[in-house]
């Protein structure tokens, strides 16, 4: 009823009737404006969910591949296979008077950094 | 009515019917409203917990995430075990349209009969594991069958890529990831890491979305001393004297001799952790099995006898006339020098030191030797040994002791024994596991065993003398004589044991255990190993014939491994282990 009064006020009233309804109005849109932001939000939260989601079992899948690989490689050198293969292209074991061991000269070591320009001022 | 009333509805121009209308409208509108409200009250507030864990239960999905085992490397960080994940077919029963086909088809398919298929398929349980770590083309034929209710999961396996090597050191794991025997057992802990659980949000397709969760912590990584080049070098050499001598099983032992730690543990038989359940035959002999190890406990009896000033290297000993009627020796020697005991391997001159140096010293000094306790070695099922309280040894045991009867030793304890005299007198106890790391890099378990001498550095090079001298060639030779290590000079003991019959309790005369202890190079001594080949039943049996030739070959090929330059002028052509002309050493 009170609002039934409110909206039959007389034409000298109507001003402050368009006032309260364009706030009302602006409220509405306020609201809804809120809600698509929520909205919005969510289902960003939700995309980068999926997001995560996908790079964490992608990484998981890179380390299962890279497990692969350290496993194949151990088992393409291990010490029997090594052997047999030597074996094979007619390779021996060389007698110990016959090893010199060659250690690098400190001048052979700095040769490379001179040249490059790095050699360390002392 | 009032005048005012009148007017007022005059002035507005709308009936009174109309009025009332709009004022039911309003209500029932007003009621509708409320009533929305106070439904999405409920919805959002009132019930909002029943109705979360209904949404809950439908779109979110928990999950247990299981942890990686750590790897396991060698010295150099190659892989020795490794997981990686493989097929495994599973079922939920309750999802099974048709068990008996399904059941016959599965049959079909993976290995195992129809009965036991359609037994479980037939159960009320709403997951059962139908073959675990399947091959890859398994897997996909299950897959193309498109079975309702069958399904296939990602396992982690654990992997041996060297196959056998260190097969009994590694010990394996089973189906659920857990540490069975060996390292993997002993750090089974450390390994197994921790699982983790995830909540994902399950779309209408059936997408999942991480939402929470704890991840899991994968196990840490353990890097051995082991290195798997003279760990091959090692089981190789040990494979190949146990068949050519027809013996029973054989072990050896490779320690560096300035940190005690284990370059080599190689048994045999030996078993591929691989496959399941190959390795019930097979152990770590080197820490299972304690051995009466005859002449090669001579270094340590004399050792110590030297160490304590009961002797000198130089002190005469008459070897004709043996303290007790049983002891006899196989050369025919007269008087040997306290060296010439250990290079000629007489039982009786052993005896005699062993007699004038007394119970307490001999036994305190093989305490601080290692014997009689446990290593500490991170292995399972180490024995201790046999070493009665010397308190408690008559004379007679006092004199069999000395060359290795009466008590008994590990080969690892043999070999950390032998480790310390190269080592200048400096006792480690010996270590397989060099650090273990977490998946950071933090280390969490370093070994730091304390050193402690065990004799003086002085008796120690006096020691590494005799030792070599074992080496030495022509008709008063040592024991070791006719054994060649080429390019390198070693020193060593020859050890030839008759074995207890626990039946008859008679040591046999036809069961042996030949064993060799050496250091290489004898000058400066990198490497101690020990190999004991038990009942070597081809022919041959003396230490220096069945075992010797396997320490030359190790000590050779893995110096050359480790850059040690050869020396020109000694035997470089061959290991002569079947030549051996005076065999009859102990």
């Amino acid at each position: 009823v009170q609002l039934y009064r409110l909206l039959a006020r007389r034409s000298s009233d109507a001003a402050s009737v368009r006032a309260i309804a364009a706030t009302l109005v602006a409220v509405a849109c306020l609201a809804v404006a809120l809600g698509v932001l929520r909205v919005e939000h969510e289902h960003e939260v939700l995309q980068l969910g999926y997001r995560i989601a996908h790079e964490q079992a992608r990484l998981d899948a890179l380390h299962e591949v890279r497990r692969r690989l350290d496993l194949e490689r151990a088992a393409l050198t291990a010490p029997d296979r090594i052997r047999r293969l030597a074996t094979e292209l007619g390779m021996t074991s060389v007698a110990p008077d016959r090893i010199r061991i060659v250690r690098r000269s400190p001048l052979a070591s700095a040769e490379p950094a001179r040249a490059s320009g790095l050699t360390e001022q002392r | 009515m009032t005048e005012a009333q009148i007017g007022a509805q005059r002035a507005s121009g709308i009936p009174r019917a109309a009025k009332i209308r709009a004022i039911i409208a309003g209500a029932v509108l007003s009621l509708a409203i409320v009533g929305v409200g106070y439904r999405a009250w409920l919805l959002q507030i009132g019930d909002a917990e029943h109705y979360r864990t209904l949404a809950e239960r439908q779109h979110e999905i928990r999950f247990a995430i299981p942890a990686p085992r750590g790897d396991i490397l060698d010295a150099n960080r190659q892989p020795l075990a490794i997981s990686a994940d493989v097929d495994s077919i599973w079922a939920s029963p309750r999802e099974v349209r048709d068990v008996t086909a399904t059941a016959e088809r599965l049959a079909q398919l993976l290995p195992g009969d129809a009965a036991a298929y359609e037994a479980k398929l037939g159960s009320s349980h709403r997951f059962v594991w139908l073959a675990r770590h399947v091959a890859p083309d398994v897997a996909a034929a299950v897959r193309a069958a498109k079975l309702p209710g069958i399904d296939i999961a990602r396992e982690p396996r654990r992997w041996y890529p060297a196959r056998s090597l260190a097969g009994p050191v590694l010990g394996g794991a089973d189906v659920d990831g857990r540490g069975i025997d060996g390292v993997e057992k002993a750090l089974d802990v450390l390994l197994a890491g921790k699982g983790g659980e995830a909540t994902a949000l399950r779309d209408a397709r059936g997408h999942a979305m991480f939402e929470d969760g704890s991840r899991a912590e994968p196990g840490a990584t353990v890097q051995l001393t082991l290195d798997r080049t003279i760990e091959a070098i090692a089981e190789d050499a040990i494979a190949d004297a146990v068949v050519s001598h027809q013996a029973r099983s054989g072990v050896a032992v490779v320690l560096d001799v300035a940190t005690s730690q284990v370059l080599a543990l190689a048994s045999y038989p030996t078993f591929d952790p691989n496959t399941a359940g190959a390795g019930s035959s097979a152990r770590d002999r080197a820490v299972t099995d304690a051995y009466e190890a005859g002449s090669v406990m001579k270094v340590f009896s004399v050792a110590i006898a030297l160490d304590a000033g009961a002797v000198t290297a130089d002190t005469p000993i008459d070897v004709t006339t043996p303290p007790y009627r049983f002891i006899h020796d196989v050369e025919h020697d007269t008087v040997l020098t306290v060296g010439g005991v250990v290079k000629r391997s007489s039982n009786v001159g052993a005896a005699k030191i062993a007699l004038r140096l007394g119970r307490l010293p001999l036994y305190a000094g093989l305490q601080r030797f290692g014997f009689g306790t446990r290593t500490g070695i991170e292995l399972p099922g180490e024995q201790s040994g046999m070493l009665r309280s010397g308190k408690t040894w008559r004379e007679i045991e006092l004199a069999t002791i000395a060359y290795g009867y009466g008590l008994t030793v590990t080969p690892l304890q043999a070999a950390a024994g032998l480790a310390a005299i190269g080592n200048g007198g400096v006792y480690r106890s010996p270590r397989i596991v060099a650090r273990v790391t977490d998946a950071s890099g933090a280390t969490l378990y370093t070994p730091a065993p304390e050193p402690h001498r065990v004799i003086a550095a002085e008796t120690a090079a006096v020691m590494k003398t005799i030792l070599a001298s074992v080496f030495d060639k022509g008709r008063d030779g040592g024991t070791a004589k006719d054994l060649d290590v080429p390019g390198f000079r070693c020193g060593g003991k020859t050890g030839t044991a008759h074995k207890y019959d626990p039946v008859t309790h008679q040591y046999a005369n036809d069961r042996y255990l030949s064993s060799f202890a050496g250091l290489a190079p004898i000058d400066a001594p990198r490497i101690a190993v020990v190999v004991m080949v038990d009942e070597p039943s081809g022919g041959d049996y003396y230490g220096g014939k069945v075992a010797g030739p396997v320490f030359g070959v190790i000590a050779s090929q893995v110096l050359r491994y480790l850059g040690v330059p050869g020396q020109s002028g000694l035997q470089a052509s061959g290991l002569q282990a079947g030549s051996a002309s005076h065999p009859e050493a102990h």
